[in-house]
């Protein structure tokens, strides 16, 4: 029995030690990768691009920051550097309402607490550390910093859309068949609660998580929390039962939701908004989505 | 041992009925997670009987007929449990392996996730306290102390197992069944670290006197403070001194008096190490005595012809059961020693002896006869046919004549033999 408990603990160390290190490994590669990259956040690159073009200047002081006080755009500031977390609404896995909260002010508490109404930042559970890589795409600058003037509407066009869906799949040349759901000949089709509860199984499954929908048919047998779970909410808006991670959950108070990283995951089945009318070629590609995981350098920055 | 089969199957099967099997096993990711979940569920359980296991328990001593084989399970398994739960992230990190190996990595590091952080803090104790019982040889109250953390690694599994998302937090009967297991060895675990000198009835008794027999053994004599422990001749307990040079952790000792005399006495042999300090007892110093356990007794089994063989301090409890046993026995009993200056309490064998024509008392001295062996005992003896044989003594010394009486074709059921190494 010793022998036993002793085979195991070997095996246990050796798997744990490689992983371990060929993760920082990983890990270490990335980070210099970042580091050469620019000083700005991917995620408001053309923004910033643009700003310096325009030849206008603002002062990111705390005026600056209060106008951008609403989900429409918005503004944190957070250890000394603000961010523009406008595209990241409807990604954030602790909901909106708690990031809107902060919009326009000073997040640093708040970030650090994950609680928009805490007053002090001890004792509170922080970001994970791939928060913390995500958050750096939305950087724009340190307080005080003086930068060029920008337009609001081209900040705030980083939302996943079906266009980099396509280029995604095209990117990828080892997508699996696709399966294509029945849509009218028309060519274009209206993502409505009736079309969507149409594609209601494993193998044909939309749902919606905070008004956007998603085709997650590819993604079965690649769920950490198992197939079935997933399949109880095709077809249906799985908001709640994503954010709980429970799929017969009635409210999503008091428990766990996904990570950001499922979120990174989810926005790469994304085909449209609720009740948006997009065309069928769209909706195809999105079949054949798969995981990112073998994607470009651009996604596996935010990967961390 | 079946029982904790079953005991330890019943969640599987809870497990199964959830969710449809070919869903669970669909592909290599998802045979690798349900695996994993098999393997903590049950590692879970098992951890749970274990402690209940090492609660000490009367009816357990019985169940498993002596509270030594208690413990041998607990040991068996103690390691399986945790062979189990070693396994249990290994095959969970599997998908995430298959994603990234820094997904993989991440699943390793703590305080990411607090749910998933209490199972690494929990199996990381339980790593470093296992290591300590399988490969250091400490003091056995150090040890002794060590292990008792592995109440605070039970409770960081118990609370990884009900705040992680799984199909514990799905399924109330699933919840309902591990949640009855961690509950009960929770109890049992702090009712024994912590409130033993509440909850468990100890008998107080207070030293008489010590003699030395010889240059290494020792015999205590404890009077009752107020009731008397009855027990079986042959028996164990769990002796602790309150005495200024003693530490205070308890110890099995066989009682070598007779279950009728109203006072107890323990033989001990020093052994360089806690039964070094007890000569420093002095009279009236306090004795709390947790007790009697044990299925070693000559009164257990129904053959009324029995050989006895002691080897060297193995000699208590046959002293214990010579003094009370009736004419109807029949018993040859062998005792061997080194050299016969070891040997202790010849007298009272002779006495017995002469009382007692029943009773064949032979002292067998390995430095002139050479070691004892099974095959000397049975041309003495005139053959085993019906008798149960019992062995006391060092355990390689058991182990050994245990393996050559089978080999001669004794059933295995007819040898008995306590192992005092817990």
């Amino acid at each position: 029995m010793k022998i036993l408990s002793t085979i195991s603990l070997f095996i246990f160390g050796v798997v744990v030690v490689s992983i371990l290190t060929a993760g920082l490994v990983f890990y270490q590669n990335n980070k210099t990768n970042q580091v050469s990259n620019s000083q700005t956040g991917s995620k408001v690159a053309d923004t910033l691009n643009q700003l310096t073009a325009s030849g206008k200047s603002i002062v990111l002081n705390m005026t600056e920051i209060s106008k951008h006080n609403s989900q429409s755009s918005c503004w944190i500031l957070i250890n000394g550097k603000i961010y523009d977390v406008t595209s990241y609404f409807g990604s954030h896995p602790g909901g909106n309402s708690t990031m809107a909260a902060t919009c326009g002010t000073d997040a640093t508490v708040a970030y650090a607490t994950r609680d928009p109404y805490a007053s002090s930042a001890v004792g509170g559970s922080g970001h994970s550390s791939s928060a913390k890589n995500l958050l750096n795409d939305y950087y724009i600058g340190d307080l005080n910093q003086t930068i060029g003037q920008v337009t609001l509407p081209e900040i705030n066009s980083t939302i996943p859309s079906v266009n980099n869906v396509i280029s995604n799949t095209t990117n990828n040349p080892t997508t699996p068949k696709a399966v294509l759901p029945s849509v009218t000949p028309s060519g274009n089709i209206s993502l409505n609660m009736t079309e969507i509860s149409k594609h209601n199984k494993a193998s044909d499954c939309w749902f919606i998580v905070s008004n956007k929908v998603y085709n997650i048919t590819s993604f079965f047998g690649s769920h950490p929390g198992g197939s079935a779970v997933m399949a109880a909410t095709c077809g249906t808006d799985a908001t709640v039962a994503y954010m709980t991670q429970n799929p017969n959950a009635s409210s999503s108070a008091g428990s766990s939701a996904h990570s950001s990283r499922a979120t990174n995951m989810l926005s790469s089945y994304f085909i449209g908004n609720f009740n948006q009318v997009i065309g069928q070629q769209a909706v195809a590609q999105t079949n054949s989505v798969v995981a990112p995981t073998s994607n470009n350098g651009n996604d596996s920055e935010e990967d961390d | 041992m079946f029982i904790i089969f079953i005991l330890s199957f019943i969640p599987v099967v809870i497990w199964a009925l959830i969710e449809p099997l070919a869903s669970r096993f669909m592909d290599f990711s998802s045979s690798a997670t349900s695996l994993g979940q098999i393997f903590g569920l049950v590692g879970m359980v098992l951890f749970s009987i274990n402690l209940i296991l090492a609660g000490r328990f009367k009816f357990l001593d019985k169940y498993f007929k002596g509270l030594d084989k208690v413990y041998a399970h607990h040991s068996r398994i103690g390691s399986i449990a945790f062979s189990m739960l070693l396994f249990h992230p290994i095959f969970l990190v599997i998908r995430y392996l298959l994603i990234s190996t820094q997904d993989a990595a991440l699943f390793f590091v703590p305080f990411i996730n607090m749910p998933v952080t209490w199972g690494i803090i929990s199996l990381f104790m339980m790593i470093v306290l296992l290591s300590v019982t399988f490969y250091i040889k400490l003091k056995y109250h150090i040890w002794k102390m060590s292990h008792k953390f592995m109440l605070l690694s039970f409770f960081f599994a118990s609370l990884h197992t009900f705040f992680i998302y799984s199909d514990i937090s799905r399924s109330s009967l699933l919840r309902f069944y591990v949640l009855l297991f961690t509950m009960t060895g929770l109890f049992v675990g702090i009712r024994k670290t912590f409130f033993s000198k509440f909850l468990v009835s100890k008998f107080e008794y207070k030293v008489k006197n010590t003699i030395q027999l010889n240059k290494d053994i020792l015999e205590i004599e404890m009077e009752p403070v107020s009731n008397k422990m009855n027990f079986k001749s042959g028996q164990f307990a769990f002796f602790s001194f309150i005495s200024g040079g003693v530490t205070p952790e308890s110890h099995p000792f066989s009682i070598s008096s007779a279950s009728v005399d109203n006072n107890i006495k323990i033989t001990v042999k020093n052994l360089g190490d806690y039964t070094s300090l007890l000569v420093g007892l002095k009279p009236n110093d306090g004795v709390l005595i947790d007790g009697p356990y044990g299925h070693f007794s000559y009164q257990n089994f129904k053959s009324k012809n029995q050989i006895w063989i002691a080897g060297g301090i193995g000699i208590t409890p046959f002293l214990s059961m010579a003094r009370v046993l009736e004419s109807e026995y029949n018993i040859d009993m062998y005792y061997s020693v080194k050299e016969n200056s070891e040997a202790v309490y010849l007298k009272d064998f002779e006495d017995i002896s002469l009382k007692n024509p029943n009773f064949k008392f032979n002292l067998w001295d390995a430095s002139l006869k050479g070691y004892i062996n099974s095959g000397l005992v049975v041309n003495l003896s005139k053959g085993f046919a019906d008798k149960d044989i019992f062995l006391c003594g060092p355990p390689m010394f058991m182990e050994s004549l245990k393996n050559q009486f089978v080999v001669l074709g004794v059933d295995i059921k007819k040898i008995h033999y306590e192992n005092f190494s817990f």
